[in-house]
């Protein structure tokens, strides 16, 4: 690997109110990889993913130590806005969370605050190929008026990802996204990273092994807070360097 | 590792019919229960309501004498000059020529309404009439003959002990028997204001009174309110001072509202210097008592939004600010509105902050603008119960029907707002 890391942390620690949910976490990302974050229950793959977007500024009482660089920027340095962060590096939450409004809208939201259309058509561009690269044009280019809430849970998160690409993020953070979905709505989306890896990076974290086996090319293992292993996901899951990394794949410990 | 099953599991439920047939009666039962509280409750309700429309309802209707207006050219060729008083007097006199004796003439005006010479000048004015000659006009009757005609006074008793002499008496039937007494609809009491006169007294001056104080309310808490309540939810850090905060909210609430009156007079009355009576000064004092209510239904109106809205909102970089304006808010608004019906209601009902800013004044004019003197609906319900005159017993009423009637609408307005924001989401 000779490409510089489009992400990294290094000596990333979390802590809410005083309790440390994560320590010590340095790892790096690679442009228009996707990459899978494992690990039991509370063990703080899902904090460490809140923290590359700074979504864990809305929570009170937590607290980020060390750094993280998107692009050779620390985006923890006091110049930097979060709200500029989360517009380059988007992300699909566990439960679909459209909007309230019309599918149209869901869409158009992001692009509409960030100020990136110049016309209607422009703004029409944007959702068509929004919900193309999500593979849900074809199921609601009849009915972009109406709710997004209306559609099933499948196609809601598929909408969820659509809303966040529409805004060209350059990572994409997925809180173990499948989780809601069954198995053909799982597939679906699963079909879909592997079309969208071309275009951004793609940070995953699922309870699934098998998914990450299927959809990553790196994984990342975390156990009681800190980050074990990671490297190729073939290794990670044929020839683990450390033995928590074996017990956990193998069904022993989580 | 053995665990064994203790025993009174390895009975499993009891199923058997008694209890069920127990379980359903006391379900049966709490029914019956909710049922009976119901009935209470709306039977109350009923019985006030009705009793206040069998009470109030003779108001709206106001009796009228007919009399025959003699009136020369002169008169109504100057119709602002002309001497409208005697040319009153006048015609009334000549429908009765047998009274001659002082006493008796001032008896004889008194069936009528005080105010009946302008009625009779507007009656000319209005219809443009250019000629002299006799001209029938319908007039208000005085409230005496008005409550005699309802049935209110008793002709049995003794002529000492009733309002009404029996030469009124004699008079009132004359003119009965010549169809020239009848009742019609009382439009003066939706177009005057206060009057010491029961007949001429009308609710419209304190309907405006009220419609401009809450105007004044609803400017005041509702934005502040919502934006407090935005602050606290949303942007303020928790800490002991929030908490402060809060709990003072909390209590503000529960503070008897002419506690808020002894803060309005002493505030903005004696150091702001407001107007007294005025519907600015009132308005900010049910302002400030609303305000709590506001306050605490919005942002409980916002804790109800589901965070992963705001996550959604704030993951596609959308600012705090925007993710409240775009998405929270607009959610939260129906429970925001709630808030502000219960508010306003509770303000239009309000009279004792009121009455210590000076709006329980005898006021006969509506008022035009925000610092008019003016009063509001339950305070002239509160005048107009201590009245002495037995006309004034109806109008109360009438004028509780009005009040009940306001609220209704508004409260109308509110769900249909509330709905609006409900469908749009």
């Amino acid at each position: 690997m000779t490409a510089k890391p489009k992400m990294s942390a290094k000596n990333v620690g979390v802590s809410y109110n005083g309790k440390v949910a994560l320590s010590e976490v340095s790892i790096d990302f690679l442009e228009h990889d996707v990459i899978s974050l494992i690990g039991p229950s509370g063990c703080g793959k899902s904090t460490f993913l809140r923290c590359l977007n700074r979504m864990n500024d809305t929570i009170d009482g937590c607290v980020v130590s060390g750094e993280i660089q998107l692009d050779n920027y620390n985006i923890y340095s006091s110049e930097i806005d979060p709200v500029e962060v989360r517009a380059r590096v988007g992300m699909v939450f566990q439960k679909p969370n459209p909007f309230p409004k019309s599918i149209y809208d869901n869409i158009c939201y992001g692009p509409r605050i960030h100020g990136m259309a110049n016309s209607r058509d422009e703004l029409d561009e944007i959702v068509e190929w929004s919900l193309t690269s999500a593979g849900l044009w074809e199921e609601v280019k009849d009915r972009l008026n109406e709710p997004g809430t209306g559609l099933s849970g499948g196609q809601q998160q598929r909408l969820c990802i659509a809303r966040s690409i529409a805004i060209h993020p350059e990572v994409i953070l997925m809180d173990e996204p499948c989780s809601a979905l069954d198995p053909i709505a799982t597939a679906k989306i699963e079909e879909l990273l592997g079309q969208l890896r071309s275009k951004f990076t793609i940070i995953i974290v699922t309870h699934s092994m098998q998914q990450a086996a299927r959809i990553s090319n790196r994984t990342a293992f975390f156990h009681l807070g800190e980050l074990i292993e990671e490297g190729k996901t073939d290794d990670i899951f044929t020839v683990p360097k450390d033995e928590r990394t074996q017990s956990y794949i193998t069904g022993r410990i989580g | 590792m053995i665990n064994p099953m203790p025993k009174s599991i390895d009975r499993g439920p009891n199923l058997s019919a008694e209890r069920f047939v127990k379980r359903y009666r006391s379900e049966k039962y709490f029914k019956y229960l909710g049922l009976f509280a119901i009935g209470i409750a709306l039977s109350m309700l009923i019985v006030l309501t009705s009793s206040i429309i069998f009470k109030g309802h003779s108001a709206f209707w106001q009796t009228h004498i007919a009399i025959d207006v003699q009136i020369t050219s002169e008169d109504v060729a100057s119709i602002s000059n002309a001497n409208f008083r005697g040319i009153t007097r006048t015609s009334i006199r000549s429908e009765f020529p047998e009274v001659k004796s002082r006493r008796d003439k001032k008896q004889l005006y008194k069936l009528f309404s005080n105010g009946i010479s302008f009625e009779i000048k507007e009656y000319f004015f209005k219809n443009k009439i250019q000629s002299g000659g006799i001209y029938r006009v319908w007039v208000k009757a005085s409230a005496d003959i008005d409550m005699l005609r309802k049935g209110f006074i008793n002709r049995d008793l003794e002529e000492t002990n009733r309002r009404i002499s029996d030469k009124q008496l004699k008079w009132y039937d004359q003119l009965d028997q010549e169809g020239r007494i009848e009742k019609k609809f009382n439009v003066t009491f939706f177009t005057a204001a206060d009057s010491r006169e029961p007949e001429q007294a009308g609710i419209l001056g304190a309907l405006v009174g009220s419609i401009l104080t809450l105007f004044i309310t609803l400017i005041l808490s509702f934005p502040i309110g919502v934006g407090a309540a935005i602050y606290l939810e949303e942007f303020a850090k928790k800490n002991y001072w929030s908490d402060l905060i809060e709990v003072n909210i909390n209590n503000l609430a529960a503070v008897p509202s002419i506690v808020f009156g002894l803060l309005g007079l002493a505030v903005l009355l004696n150091w702001f210097g407001m107007p007294r009576s005025a519907p600015i000064a009132g308005g900010a004092v049910l302002a400030l008592m609303t305000l709590p209510t506001i306050i605490i239904s919005s942002r409980s109106a916002l804790k109800a939004v589901p965070p992963s809205i705001r996550e959604a909102a704030l993951g596609m970089g959308a600012s705090r600010l925007q993710t409240m304006l775009h998405h929270v808010v607009p959610l939260a608004m129906p429970g925001m509105l709630t808030g502000a019906i219960i508010g306003m209601a509770q303000a239009l009902g309000e009279t004792a902050p009121l009455l210590m800013m000076g709006m329980v004044a005898f006021i006969v004019d509506v008022p035009g603008n925000l610092t008019d003197a003016a009063t509001v609906l339950p305070v002239q319900i509160f005048l107009w119960a201590d009245a002495p005159e037995r006309a004034f017993v109806e109008r109360t009423s009438a004028a509780i029907m009005v009040l009940l009637l306001f609220l209704v609408t508004m409260n109308l307005v509110a769900i249909l707002l509330r709905k609006h924001f409900e469908r749009r989401w």
